[in-house]
């Protein structure tokens, strides 16, 4: 090198496991601020669809429905809040398949980086901007009569376990931005997962629906998730719900990042 | 160096397979010492690359893209933002330094993509078709720095269309079409060899041509009836020797000319020919290997 090379920095040597995480956290924080650039989109999509949930089952359906809980707010409530969780993994598959068909992911691949982040920073971004919806869930839910009983410890529980889950659904649903390759198809492909956060404890109690429905609506993962945080945020028994929702959503992440990871890699090869 | 070729002829595809971004189907390559499938994260520790479309975040301002590629090449963070603003003055962005990339012209973005290439200094960088679509003066500040990069040691490989801007900058062109290389020299005997001009001849009539078959060997084309031949005249000294025989031949046959004239073919559409000829050509079949 010249005299310009004095000039030039140096790579820091670090762990490799150092290196995979702030390689995930610098992309991160890329989609974050696109995040922060698009106040209309994170409006649209991640405040207004749960709020609009909240007000149609809340004021249209909820009437209808029965529950073992005080009020059918302090149902649903907890309920919209879980299945949300779930449903946030669109933006996850949207924004791979977006980067993916922009070329940007290119220029990450020809970074000497772990390849892991490229992946994985859009997921950790999503489960971020997941988070966001939940205060405004929370807020809007308080508005419309839930009234939770939550102490701090339950709030920290409640707001890790989604965290949690919000992370796990944001990986399996980016395989299919993988898959889809562009924005639209990452769209439709991904309605795939409402049926799913339907057919659970979201809405209505598992045991209104026909017995081979609830088997499934009871014991699928999003009901574990809804029914562990009705629990924690109305301070009521959380059963096995929470451990269950852990053992799922580790489950779920692991194989989804796996599947994603490999899937990603045959698709420039 | 410098990959020319016509659309669809391979250069980027080539690109991509030095770059890690492609599996080749087979066999392999080095980059700075190191193999493009056992050693990936090496060659990308090595390398740059700008290609053919912008990639970098449009909701990020130039400054924020850079520091985060430098940050992912494992700069420190005061390095990171410091190398970025380097290169972002260097690029004469510092205007719009802070302005999303979406708000960037076509050749602001690209000189953002070449900043971002060059944030680790790579001994070796890939440039696919860095001018296509930019103008004049973009291209010429574009050509500026790569002459300089490759002045200061970096090994730059570059793929274009024109055979002009692998004069300008490379010291050797390889001309590749359909995937295979055809042809590899320097841009100055490239151009000596592509170059050279054409004698057309329109015989008066055109049944002589039976009369000059030895000649009609080594016409280029032949157009029977019209009376048209068509001869490659070489570039330089054997030019004229070329020309003189040719017409000393049909002096000697007594075959009447219409009509004579020394054409000049343009660089690109020698290297059109070229690249047209060469189905009809066995192809030189060397693979490439660093």
């Amino acid at each position: 090198m010249t005299h310009a090379a004095a000039a030039i920095p140096r790579a820091e040597q670090r762990p490799m496991l150092y290196w995979a995480l702030s390689d995930t956290w610098e992309l991160c924080k890329r989609v974050i601020i696109q995040i922060r650039r698009t106040p209309g989109e994170v409006i649209s999509l991640v405040i207004m669809q749960p709020v609009l949930l909240i007000v149609l089952f809340r004021y249209v359906f909820g009437g209808a429905v029965e529950t073992d809980q005080a009020s059918y707010a302090d149902f649903l409530i907890p309920g919209v809040i879980g299945a949300n969780c779930a449903l946030v993994g669109t933006t996850a598959a949207v924004s791979v398949a977006t980067d993916i068909s922009s070329g940007i992911v290119d220029r990450f691949r020809s970074l000497p980086i772990a390849q892991s982040a490229i992946l994985g920073g859009t997921v950790l971004a999503n489960t971020f901007r997941s988070m966001l919806a939940l205060v405004a869930m929370v807020l809007m839910g308080v508005l419309v009569g839930f009234s939770p009983e939550a102490d701090l410890g339950g709030w920290l529980a409640v707001i890790a376990l989604l965290f949690l889950v919000s992370y796990a659904f944001s990986w399996l649903i980016a395989i299919l931005g993988v898959v889809a390759g562009s924005e639209e198809a990452a769209w439709q492909m991904s309605a795939l997962v409402w049926p799913l956060t339907f057919v659970s404890s979201a809405f209505v109690p598992t045991q209104s629906m026909p017995s081979a429905l609830e088997a499934f609506a009871a014991n699928q993962p999003i009901s574990q998730a809804i029914d562990a945080t009705r629990a924690l945020l109305l301070g009521q028994p959380v059963g096995d719900s929470v451990w269950v929702t852990v053992i799922w959503c580790v489950g779920i992440a692991v194989v989804s990042a796996t599947i994603a990871g490999v899937l990603f890699r045959r698709k420039f090869s | 160096m410098a990959l020319l070729g016509p659309n669809g002829a391979g250069k980027t595809t080539a690109i991509r397979i030095l770059t890690t971004l492609l599996k080749p189907d087979h066999g392999t390559a080095v980059i700075a010492g190191h193999d493009v499938l056992r050693e990936p994260n090496e060659v990308r520790a090595s390398i740059g690359l700008a290609g053919q479309s912008v990639t970098m975040d449009g909701y990020l301002s130039g400054l924020q893209n850079l520091t985060m590629i430098g940050r992912l090449y494992r700069f420190s963070r005061r390095d990171a933002r410091r190398r970025g603003r380097e290169l972002i003055e260097r690029f004469r962005l510092a205007d719009a330094a802070n302005r999303p990339v979406d708000s960037y012209s076509g050749g602001m973005r690209r000189r953002l993509d070449l900043a971002a290439s060059l944030m680790a200094s790579p001994p070796v960088l890939f440039l696919d078709e860095p001018t296509t679509g930019l103008d004049p003066e973009s291209r010429n500040t574009a050509w500026e720095v790569i002459r300089g990069l490759a002045r200061s040691g970096t090994t730059v490989l570059l793929t274009t269309q024109y055979l002009e801007e692998a004069d300008q900058l490379a010291d050797t062109a390889t001309i590749i079409d359909h995937g295979r290389i055809i042809t590899s020299d320097t841009p100055t005997r490239l151009k000596a060899a592509l170059g050279g001009g054409r004698l057309d001849i329109t015989l008066t009539d055109p049944a002589a041509v039976a009369r000059i078959s030895k000649l009609k060997e080594r016409a280029l084309a032949v157009e029977g009836e019209g009376g048209a031949l068509s001869f490659a005249i070489p570039n330089g000294d054997g030019g004229l020797g070329e020309v003189a025989s040719i017409l000393q031949a049909l002096i000697d046959q007594g075959v009447e000319v219409d009509d004579y004239a020394i054409q000049r073919p343009t660089l690109e559409e020698a290297f059109l020919q070229l690249v047209g000829a060469d189905e009809r050509k066995p192809a030189v079949s060397e693979e490439r290997s660093g």
